[in-house]
């Protein structure tokens, strides 16, 4: 459908394919090994929702991603709409609204926000180029700036500071990629000097607070907060270069780490692979994320060419922050690995997010 | 929505692409690209960093946390005597446990109607909170009140425990271990919800004869490690090969075993079995337990040993104690004073000097000791020993030395022999050295190196006993010389250990498996001992220890009476003796001609003999030398031990009338034994409905063991009756107070 010159599957983007492939393929692998000391089927579930997501990949692939220029905007306030909505009916979990049911199955709505806002970015950069020779002012900055801030306060309210964290730093990403006076330039990194305090004091929870001092200093408090940091450190120190073999991680298989499946399963597979298998995975994230920033030097249009990016940082950030996490590097956020991690909206963004990549790839000949 | 066609060509490349934006549009990506590679270097070289430089550390560490050394809740074995009849048997117990954290919030809810979410990660503050709560205070004061009316315990030092491990945020609190079904009951009654509450088994052990041999199978801790006695002298032996076992532990410090880990081998707990004979250690108990009523001592010691063989029949100490409920008496009476005190005993070391100054040839029978024996002190004060006896005489010849215990002819007898002969024998004769006995913290006793011996008073007071100490165990082992020509056998509590399918693991005395019994030889001079027997008879016969005379009952006895001053405590300068308080000893032999056992019994500080009571100037004086105090009692247990033994009397029996040994036509009594059980029963009787006594009679009957469980009488059994005997298993219901109205 939509195909002017059809034959979409002759030009289909074989290196994103396998790259996607591989990392739901290891992920999947991972899991089996995370939760088989578990008594719930999430190893079922995640072959659902990597169903789901596939079902989506294919569907967003073979639109042409022009057409999404076209409804960005619409898509957008569905969005703004839902995660309204979440507010209102959504199912509150440990001490937080994010998850709207539709059916059987809950869908968090701030995660697939993310698609939403780099559309509407998108089209509006696309729609909108710089008035002046000097780049854009802080009043050209102001729309998307605004089309940020909506989602994200709504996502604070829930609240969910990782995605909210996520969905800033996609809109930075996209600000880098276009050219800005310097005087909008410091007046953005201003602004958000002002925001850091402000939020300290007013957005961030008790939890959230604690998990950043104890971030900064870890042994402040090594039963609670930062037993987690140390468990995880633990878990991928001892796999050592080699790993200790699938199945045979100890840290994993006997639950020392927290939520192994959805936030920490980086952890798990390093603890079984080793550095090799630490090796493996940082490279397929970097050779995708660096394959999103080539389809966007060799797209034709800005649209297509700020997707690329914002999907790129998507995939990026998530990465950074979760990896950084688990590491020690940052302070623990509920951020997922994308395409790694166990959950069914997380696995849904990142597929439609990867449909995009290849709806835009396989586009980019004509 | 009409979907317009896709965008021409035209179109696409009019829009972008045109302005200056799109110029460093390209530049800009590659600089987002390094910048993202730079981002991702920086996460793989921490993965480098924590995986491959930190990881030999980190493995260490994970290897520390999750791996475990577990005690298994192995049992724990039998303690049996030389008949194989139970002293110590292992059972299960309950105790009273619960969840603080648990109950906190049952409580919290009684009283606020609110639902308050138990998720166990409490930060301090609002645990600091709840426990600070008025409410939860008073309805914790009111219910630790039931709980130690229940428990019989003390209900401020309940509520402290519990509010310290609210506090905490503790989830698992003991309110008391091993608690009797009574106790269960009482809990049950107090409104709890489910789960607050629980009773897990422990392992304890039952002594079914309460006190009997306390002091040699000692007890064991809450937790079944054994504290004193064979219990903790053979801890890892009755707690089995694989008490302790490395084991994966997950994050709730819960036990996992994952495929991979070595099969683990837990094998049963192993079996003591002693050497001591049940009813000799009875009666002996009895008997010193008796004297030490009647003579007002502070406590009391006895050894009953087979001469020959070293096994020891009986070791008893008074006051006794049941170790079953040990708390109840002061833990000074867990102290067995038999092995692990050493004491100045006195005169019964003169027959071991006579023996060694015989034995070398420095006196014969016969010799005409001269009581001339004087010595000078360092700082050139004359010295004499101190002697009771009518010293005008001039000489005596070496049997009234050892018959009425004179200090100053067996100080000359030592002068005879000299300072390194007497050193050479009292080191043979196995002073300041531990037997060996398999009882734990064995006293050495002080035997002072020759080149303490500065004076030629050391000598003396050395000769009887003075300047030297010794565990009544030493004085057993040292007087076996006499029963067996000039050799001491070592002595033994345990005979072997037998594992669960009943084979010998370790023969601990020899003569149990069939071979020797362990001697050392102290003189090779068999009439030296033989003539030295003499005197001890002549004791008693007509010297210091007449009460310790068995031939009323048809038995030769010999032996020698030491009473010692005690050393008064808080003396400066130097050491002073008690003028009116004694430690007094008999150790002696029976019978005479051949011995069968050696036995010592020792008082502390008697009040007297009341039988000898006389007034002196408004003051009643009693005899409390050992004479009249350790003698009879000695008399009293060989006498018992010679039937319990079988042997047969060995004098014609003598009794003294108006003073003059008139020999007598009284029966002697002989006991009747219970026959042996016979080996043709061969299946499994039914213990139903039997007491726990009686169950365990059967048991050692039939030569098998019995895993129990409870008190008082037997309700199911496993194999059934006429079953199989192998892996027998009762369990026994009724409480301990039905139990004790049944006997």
């Amino acid at each position: 459908m939509f195909e002017p010159e059809g034959r979409f599957f002759l030009r289909i983007d074989w290196t994103l394919l396998l790259l996607v492939g591989s990392i739901i393929g290891l992920g999947l692998m991972n899991l089996h090994s995370a939760s088989a000391n578990v008594n719930t089927p999430m190893f079922t579930q995640q072959v659902y929702w990597i169903f789901l997501g596939g079902s989506a990949f294919f569907i967003t692939a073979t639109i042409d991603y022009r057409v999404y220029n076209r409804i960005a905007y619409f898509i957008y306030i569905m969005g703004i709409l839902a995660l309204a909505l979440v507010l209102i009916i959504g199912k509150v979990t440990h001490g937080s609204r994010r998850w709207l049911n539709i059916g059987p199955i809950g869908i968090q709505p701030s995660e697939l926000m993310k698609i939403a806002v780099i559309l509407a970015m998108a089209h509006h950069i696309d729609a909108s180029p710089p008035k002046t020779e000097e780049g854009r002012t802080m009043a050209e900055l102001m729309p998307p700036a605004f089309l940020v801030f909506i989602p994200f306060l709504l996502i604070l309210i829930q609240p969910d500071l990782g995605t909210g964290l996520i969905i800033l730093l996609v809109f930075f990403s996209i600000m880098f990629l276009l050219k800005l006076r310097i005087r909008s330039l410091l007046t953005l990194i201003s602004s958000a000097a002002i925001l850091m305090p402000l939020i300290w004091t007013f957005v961030l929870q008790g939890y959230q607070k604690k998990r950043i001092l104890v971030f900064l200093d870890p042994s402040s408090d090594p039963t609670g907060e930062g037993w987690h940091i140390r468990q995880s450190i633990f878990a991928i120190g001892s796999g050592k270069f080699f790993g200790k073999g699938y199945m045979r991680g100890t840290q994993s298989q006997f639950h020392f780490l927290p939520a192994q499946w959805s936030d920490f399963p980086f952890s798990v597979w390093s603890e079984e692979w080793g550095f090799l298998g630490s090796l493996v995975i940082l490279g397929l994230y970097l050779v995708l994320i660096m394959w999103a920033i080539r389809l966007a030097t060799i797209t034709r249009d800005r649209f297509a060419s700020v997707i690329c990016i914002g999907v790129g940082a998507m995939f990026f950030w998530h990465t950074i922050i979760n990896l950084g996490m688990i590491m020690g590097l940052l302070p623990i956020v509920g951020v997922t690995l994308p395409l790694f991690s166990h959950g069914g909206s997380s696995m849904l963004t990142f597929m439609i997010g990867a449909g995009l990549l290849m709806s835009v790839s396989a586009r980019r000949q004509y | 929505m009409r979907i317009r066609p896709i965008l021409s060509r035209e179109k696409e490349t009019s829009r972008d692409y045109n302005n200056q934006e799109l110029k460093i549009h390209r530049n800009r990506l590659i600089q987002i690209g390094a910048l993202a590679g730079l981002f991702l270097s920086f996460l793989l070289y921490s993965a480098f960093r924590i995986q491959v430089v930190q990881g030999a550390k980190h493995r260490d560490t994970v290897v520390k946390l999750s791996f475990t050394n577990r005690k298994l809740p192995v049992e724990r074995g039998f303690i049996l005597d030389r008949k194989h009849q139970p002293i110590v048997v292992p059972t299960e117990m309950p105790s009273a446990a619960l969840d603080p954290l648990k109950l906190a919030y049952v409580l919290m809810e009684r009283h606020s109607h609110s639902s308050g979410r138990l998720s166990g990660k409490e930060n301090k503050k609002k645990r600091e909170k709840i426990a600070l709560n008025q409410n939860l205070q008073n309805e914790i004061s009111a219910l630790s009140s039931e709980f130690a009316d229940a428990l019989h315990e003390d209900r401020y030092i309940i509520s402290e425990k519990l509010f310290a491990a609210i506090m905490r945020g503790q989830r698992f609190l003991y309110l008391k271990r091993h608690i009797t079904p009574e106790e269960i009951v009482a809990l049950k009654k107090i409104n709890l919800p489910k789960g607050v509450l629980f009773y897990p088994n422990d392992i304890s052990r039952h002594y079914p004869e309460r006190t009997l041999a306390a002091h040699v199978v000692g007890f064991t801790s809450v937790d079944g490690e054994g504290m004193e006695g064979v219990e903790k002298y053979f801890n890892i032996e009755l707690t089995g090969t694989t008490s302790s076992i490395k084991a994966q532990k997950d994050a709730k410090s819960g036990l996992m075993f994952i495929k991979g880990l070595p099969d683990i081998q837990v094998t049963g707990a192993n079996t003591v079995v002693l050497t001591i004979d049940s009813r000799i250690q009875k009666d002996t108990e009895k008997i010193l337990q008796n004297g030490l009523e009647k003579f007002k001592a502070s406590y009391g010691s006895a050894i009953v040993m087979d001469a020959k063989t070293g096994e020891i029949l009986a070791l008893a100490n008074a006051p006794m104690f049941d170790p079953g409920r040990k708390h109840e008496v002061n833990p000074q009476f867990y102290r067995n004073r038999a092995v692990v005190d050493a004491y100045e005993l006195g005169s019964v070391v003169k027959p071991l000097t006579m023996l060694g100054a015989i034995a070398a040839g420095n006196v014969t029978a016969e010799t005409d000791v001269p009581m001339d024996f004087s010595a000078i002190w360092k700082d050139g004060r004359p010295w004499t020993p101190k002697d009771h006896i009518n010293v005008s005489m001039g000489t005596i010849k070496p049997i009234d030395i050892i018959a009425k215990s004179s200090n100053k002819g067996i100080a000359k007898v030592a002068e005879l022999m000299g300072e390194r002969s007497l050193y050479t024998l009292f080191m043979k004769l196995g002073f300041g050295m531990p037997t060996g006995i398999e009882l734990p913290s064995e006293a050495t006793g002080i035997l002072p190196p020759l080149k303490q011996w500065t004076s030629k008073v050391n000598l003396a007071t050395h000769s009887y006993g003075h300047g030297i100490t010794l565990s009544l165990m030493q004085l057993v082992q040292a007087y076996s010389v006499f029963a067996n020509d000039g050799y001491i056998v070592k002595p033994h509590v345990v005979r072997y250990i037998v594992d669960d399918n009943n084979d010998i693991l370790s023969c601990n005395s020899p003569v149990a498996c069939g071979r020797k019994p362990t001697r050392r030889r102290v003189v090779s001079n068999k009439q030296a001992v033989r003539e030295v027997m003499e005197m001890m008879k002549a004791v008693v016969t007509r010297g210091t220890g007449t009460h310790a005379d068995m031939r009323k009952w048809g038995y030769s006895a010999a032996g020698k009476t030491g009473t010692a001053e005690l050393i008064l405590k808080g003396v400066k300068d130097g050491i002073a003796y008690s003028q009116d308080r004694n430690r007094v000893t008999f150790a002696g032999l029976v019978p005479a001609d051949n011995p069968r056992v050696v036995i010592a019994i020792m008082f502390e500080d008697p009040q007297g003999d009341p039988d000898t009571a006389t007034e002196k100037e408004g003051k009643i004086e009693m005899r409390k030398d050992a004479g009249y105090i350790a003698a009879p009692i000695f008399a009293e247990v060989a006498r018992n031990v010679m039937y319990r033994l079988g042997v047969a009397p060995d004098t014609e029996v003598t009794v003294k009338k108006k003073g003059k040994e008139v020999k007598s036509e009284l029966p002697v009594t002989k006991p009747v034994f219970p026959p042996l059980p016979s080996p043709e029963r061969i299946v499994m009787p039914d213990f139903s409905g039997k007491s726990l006594a009686a169950a365990l009679e059967l048991i050692s009957e039939l030569g098998i063991r019995c895993k129990i469980s409870g008190h008082g009488a037997v309700i199911s059994q496993n194999p059934p009756p006429g079953g199989p005997l192998s892996g027998c298993k009762l369990t026994l219901s009724t409480s301990r107070k039905e139990e004790a109205d049944n006997k």
